[in-house]
């Protein structure tokens, strides 16, 4: 392969890393501060597609489902993905609040429960916006000339914007008191509980941005990529082989993971085509059999050695 | 066999009549019910059933399987390879496809049974889609990638003594085949509840850690019921390809390990009845209610939900809820007519 493919492939490499750490580190925060697995991840993440172009999209009229108040907003694409995110977190927020909380610590409720929602979320967007998929116009337009390489500025967009999400949150658990308050509860939660932090609203608070960071990356692949009710299937799946190689719980893990994970779907791609996709998820399964722990060394939370 | 109940009675007078009841009720169902369209819907409701109880297995252990739908397709494509390509008559097709599963489902078993339901979730969604995309992928000459898997052959005819053959031309046809299958299925299951099997498979849900202690070969179980669930999965896919003489792996997602992870929820696993409860709720709401169809998925979700939240063991839990409540209200109405100051 000459080196100006292989700059081609570098770069697409860094695109899915970005797009597998910004889904993946929104799973582990829930995972690390909830200790549930948020099967419903990806169901958020396509609706914060579908909410980005419900505010963007001029074809929004041929839907009837959509209230008359939105069909009239037509917002510049940036700000409509500050409202989809802030929406859709909120939406996870008020998700825990009505059916996470109420299962604290147990893993198998909350994961039918998800499981329960993925579905309703899913099919409710299938009737709602019909099979046809849709596109958000592309707003980064143009092509930027890496070293000979030609790549598409929004799929540039895509890596800046991961690495400054990941980075504000990596910041915000170090330096900020809800910061603290997360990594606490993900730690030891009655140890939390006994010096003062609110559970509850800690959890809350890791849910919106959980739910935010899903948003948000599917606020960047929205006009990349097409929109539909199952956009999500496949990358769900790739943000839970993430945060398996990267250490359950580990946002760091989940970072280098999200990466390696990008590079191999990548190369793999190019060198054996569909096949690298089953590659992918023998060579998961196996780190899960012979090293559950992660190969980055991430902690492990409890919930998965102890009994259940 | 002497079927117990939970309280630890025999059955009684009345359940048997029941059973009886529902079994005449469906032998004779396409007798006068005659509508193609339900009998169609009925075989795959059946074989929904079996898929389901198989599951309830390995729920029953203490873990999930996401991966339901890869196991069907496995028997599918297997029986139809031997069926079609390889002259193998349905009926020994059959079994073998599930035994392919089965055997799929050993090999996976094996290294990955033994980490905790948290983990073997997503390997079973692995091994789903592993399978899936296999199927899309590999082989293509053999099981007909994007295009799908084509005419795979009816079940020879079977001559019944007296002017009856079954030739599988109509659908009543099929749905006898199904149904017997279903009540093999269901017989199976309750000889193993209620068998030193199936007591050790729940205590494995309930108290791995002491299983092992006891020198209970706590892994054996986990892959019996594992093999067992992927063998019935392989025998519906089987019947399901021959029925539908077509195979797509996009009729083989995670959707549809989740329907079924779905009736089992809703009905409940702590029941051989649970999971057929569940499968004739969803279904049934999705047939019966006019214009409902689409919603069908939506329904099952917040069924499931709704289930998980007021009544975790499931649909078929309720008549025993309400009959707890009903005498812990007696009692309290007895207990406030004795004490001073609780009256009313």
């Amino acid at each position: 392969m000459n080196s100006l493919l292989f700059l081609q492939t570098v770069l697409n490499a860094l695109m899915l890393a970005g797009l597998y750490v910004m889904a993946a580190t929104g799973l582990s925060l829930v995972l690390g501060v909830l200790h549930i697995i948020n099967f419903a991840h990806g169901a958020f993440l396509m609706f914060g597609a579908y909410a980005v172009w419900m505010l963007v999209d001029k074809e929004k009229t041929a839907i009837e489902a959509i209230p008359d108040w939105i069909v009239g907003l037509d917002l510049p694409y940036p700000l409509a993905c500050l409202v989809a995110v802030i929406a859709i977190g909120a939406l996870g927020a008020l998700v825990n609040k009505v059916l996470y909380q109420r299962f604290w610590g147990k893993v198998l409720p909350c994961l039918i429960v998800a499981v329960g929602l993925t579905q309703i979320m899913q099919q409710g967007a299938l009737i709602t916006f019909g099979i046809h998929t849709r596109s958000v116009p592309t707003y980064f337009e143009g092509v930027v000339n890496i070293l000979g390489a030609r790549f598409p500025l929004e799929r540039l967009v895509i890596i800046a914007v991961a690495v400054v999400l990941v980075t504000g949150l990596l910041l915000l658990l170090r330096y900020t008191k809800a910061g603290l308050a997360m990594r606490a509860v993900a730690q030891d939660s009655d140890a939390a509980a006994v010096s003062g932090v609110n559970i509850p609203r800690t959890a809350t608070i890791a849910m919106f941005l959980g739910c935010g960071m899903a948003a948000a990356a599917a606020a960047v692949i929205a006009p990349v990529f097409t929109v539909h009710a199952y956009m999500a299937d496949g990358l769900l799946i790739k943000a839970f082989m993430v945060i398996i190689l990267g250490g359950m719980g580990s946002i760091t893990g989940a970072i280098w993971a999200g990466i390696l994970v990008g590079f191999i779907d990548s190369f793999g791609n190019f060198f054996f085509g569909h096949f690298a996709q089953i590659i992918l998820l023998v060579f998961v399964m196996s780190v899960i059999v012979f090293k559950p722990t992660g190969l980055f060394g991430g902690i492990v939370f409890e919930v998965f050695t102890r009994d259940e | 066999m002497t079927p117990y109940r939970s309280d630890g009675g025999t059955a009684r007078a009345h359940e048997w009549a029941w059973g009886g009841a529902v079994l005449v009720f469906f032998l004779t169902l396409p007798a006068w019910f005659q509508q193609e369209y339900y009998l169609h819907a009925l075989v795959n409701i059946f074989l929904h059933c079996i898929a389901a109880l198989g599951l309830r297995m390995v729920w029953r252990t203490g873990l999930v399987s996401f991966g339901t739908a890869g196991f069907v397709a496995v028997g599918g494509y297997a029986s139809g390879v031997l069926a079609r390509d390889l002259d193998v008559s349905f009926w020994l097709s059959l079994p073998l496809g599930g035994a392919a599963a089965a055997l799929l489902a050993i090999l996976i078993g094996i290294p990955t049974l033994r980490l905790k339901s948290s983990y073997f979730f997503l390997i079973s969604w692995a091994i789903g889609e592993v399978i899936r995309l296999s199927f899309l992928y590999l082989f293509r000459p053999v099981f007909g990638g994007w295009e799908g898997f084509r005419k795979i052959p009816p079940p020879g005819a079977i001559d019944l003594p007296g002017p009856w053959i079954i030739d599988f031309s109509q659908k009543a046809h099929w749905y006898y085949t199904a149904f017997v299958l279903l009540c093999i299925t269901v017989v199976f299951m309750l000889r193993i509840d209620y068998s030193r099997v199936g007591t050790t498979i729940v205590s494995l849900r309930d108290a791995s850690d002491l299983c092992e202690s006891l020198g209970v070969a706590t892994m054996a179980y986990r892959v019996f019921a594992f093999a067992t669930a992927c063998f019935l999965a392989g025998v519906t896919g089987g019947v399901y390809g021959s029925f539908n003489t077509f195979l797509h792996p996009e009729s083989f997602t995670i959707i549809q390990s989740l329907e079924t992870v779905s009736f089992v929820i809703i009905g409940g696993a702590g029941t051989v009845w649970g999971p057929i409860l569940g499968v004739f709720v969803v279904k049934g709401i999705a047939m019966a209610v006019r214009g409902v169809g689409e919603y069908e998925v939506v329904i099952a979700g917040a069924l499931m939900i709704l289930v998980m939240l007021f009544i975790p063991e499931g649909l078929s839990g309720l008549p025993r809820r309400i009959r707890r409540y009903l005498t812990a209200r007696r009692v309290r109405e007895l207990a406030g007519e004795t004490e001073p100051g609780h009256g009313d």
